[in-house]
């Protein structure tokens, strides 16, 4: 029944993306405007700034793995920033009533408003890393700290009658236990930076990356490769959660599954 | 007779708010070693806040717990506590979660070994790598009695460990404890609601009364093991105990 359920999926979703294209090429065509390419000619565009580059003779690929990088750099920072940070609110409340004045305001504002400051403070590749490490770092340490104050009382009670200290227990009964959360912070941390880099692409001055690929082809114009960049963040964004998804899923084999 | 634990007039209030709550008021008791001592009481008399002074969770407000002559610590003595609620490690499998009470008491030797030899004297062998959520209730609660056998503990301590589970488990898994215990001879102080339970279990029962909790009074049970739950001297202790409790309930 389930390799049954599987093959309905993919059927199903083959079929949706083919009415998707269908319905692209038509509306495509009945506004015949030089503004809204159609897929193949969107395909037509990857093949050519996959293999011969942009106009600054950048590829597709090029693109995509430096904006990867700034990421992995920005993310990696807030997660070694943000998950020691959210253990230690987790653990104590008079942290927590210090850090929530500061936190809790910066949290709301919007990494796009960031991008002025980061361009006159920072240069180079830190401007990048700061923004991404501002967008991914509240979901990382407000999922950790939840995780940890969601730790069962009575497993700490039990490491504690066998004579466990304070730091065995926080690395073997509250780190553990609040990891499931810690990851789905990462992955939702890792989503937002992702976002946050491509709009930080488009300001920052560097020639390369996908954000800025998409903002020299909308001052040319030219659609076809706008969307060529979208739908490469589109994907990439997309391959990065599923691959933390499917990290997850090896890692907590011991929660019990719940099924829908 | 070697004393394993001593309470000497033990006392404990609670700060909750502007009030204090005294929650036990006088307890004084003293258990020899080898012995399997129950502890009934009504329920919320503070059965659990005994429990958790005796191990050295909680310290008493008055008066002196003495393990071996010393307060209780849980990094210098060795505990087996064994709780209601289910209190392994979800993430770890049956042996891991059994080799957690070896690591965390900085056992030498092969943890790995003994972790196996405990599990297969509850009869869990072949459930080495199966993780809490796989497990059924009863064997949950085995592999917690193995963990907390296999540091070797100076004293076993049960808060209402059968509580949460069916009567037919229970009632295996008392037989089980009972095995255990005859084999290692270890001190056990068995805390439950459950009368029955308790003259099933206990050479001595201690009946508290109603919070602020004291010594209502101490059943000795001389009767064999293994005992017969609908022989007459076994049902009139029940008929005992029971009266002594209903007593502390209707002075509610």
């Amino acid at each position: 029944m389930e390799r049954i359920d599987q093959v309905k999926g993919i059927l199903l979703g083959v079929l949706s993306l083919t009415v998707f294209f269908f319905i692209w090429q038509l509306i495509a065509w009945s506004l015949n405007s030089p503004f809204l390419p159609g897929p193949y000619e969107v395909l037509q565009a990857f093949g050519r700034i996959s293999t011969t580059g942009d106009i600054d003779g950048y590829t597709l690929p090029s693109h995509s793995l430096t904006s990867i990088y700034r990421v992995a750099l920005g993310f990696g920072f807030a997660g070694l920033t943000a998950i020691p940070l959210g253990v230690f609110m987790g653990l104590k409340s008079s942290v927590r009533s210090l850090s929530t004045p500061i936190i809790e305001p910066i949290r709301f504002i919007p990494p796009i408003a960031w991008i002025p400051l980061s361009i006159i403070l920072l240069s180079g590749l830190w401007r990048y890393i700061f923004l991404i490490w501002i967008g991914a770092f509240f979901p990382i340490l407000l999922n950790t700290i939840a995780g940890v104050k969601r730790t069962s009382p009575v497993l700490v009670d039990m490491a504690k009658t066998f004579g466990a200290d304070s730091s065995t227990i926080t690395s073997r009964i509250v780190f553990p236990s609040a990891l499931p959360e810690i990851m789905s912070g990462l992955r939702v941390g890792l989503g937002v930076g992702w976002m946050c880099i491509v709009a930080a692409e488009m300001i920052g001055g560097d020639p390369e990356g996908l954000g800025r690929l998409i903002i020299k082809y909308a001052n040319l114009l030219q659609i076809d490769v706008v969307i060529v960049g979208m739908i490469a963040i589109g994907i990439i964004g997309l391959v990065l959660n599923y691959g933390i998804l499917t990290v997850e899923k090896r890692l907590f084999k011991w929660r019990v599954e719940v099924k829908a | 007779m070697v004393t394993a634990i001593e309470l000497r007039s033990v006392g404990k209030s609670f700060e909750s708010g502007k009030e204090t709550i005294e929650v036990i008021s006088d307890i004084t008791l003293s258990v020899d070693e080898g012995k399997f001592v129950c502890v009934v009481g009504p329920s919320g008399c503070g059965k659990t806040t005994l429990l958790r002074m005796m191990c050295g969770l909680l310290q008493p407000t008055s008066g002196k717990v003495l393990v071996k002559g010393n307060p209780p610590d849980p990094k210098k003595n060795r505990f087996g506590v064994i709780f209601q609620e289910d209190s392994l490690l979800p993430w770890k499998t049956v042996l891991d979660n059994v080799k957690f009470g070896l690591e965390v008491t900085r056992n030498k030797g092969n943890t790995d070994s003994i972790a196996r030899e405990f599990i297969t004297m509850v009869g869990l062998r072949g459930f080495e790598d199966y993780y809490p959520h796989q497990i059924s209730g009863g064997m949950k609660k085995r592999v917690a009695i193995a963990r907390a056998m296999a540091v070797d503990p100076e004293i076993i301590l049960m808060d209402e460990p059968f509580a949460d589970l069916d009567a037919q488990t229970r009632q295996i898994l008392q037989k089980e404890l009972l095995g255990v215990w005859s084999r290692f001879n270890k001190t056990v102080i068995f805390i439950t609601h459950n009368v029955d339970e308790a003259v099933f279990l206990g050479q001595d029962i201690v009946v508290l009364t109603k919070r602020p909790a004291s010594v209502k009074a101490t059943v000795n049970v001389e009767l064999e093991y293994p005992r017969a739950r609908l022989s007459p001297p076994f049902i009139s202790y029940r008929e005992r105990i029971l009266k002594y409790l209903q007593e502390e309930i209707t002075a509610l």
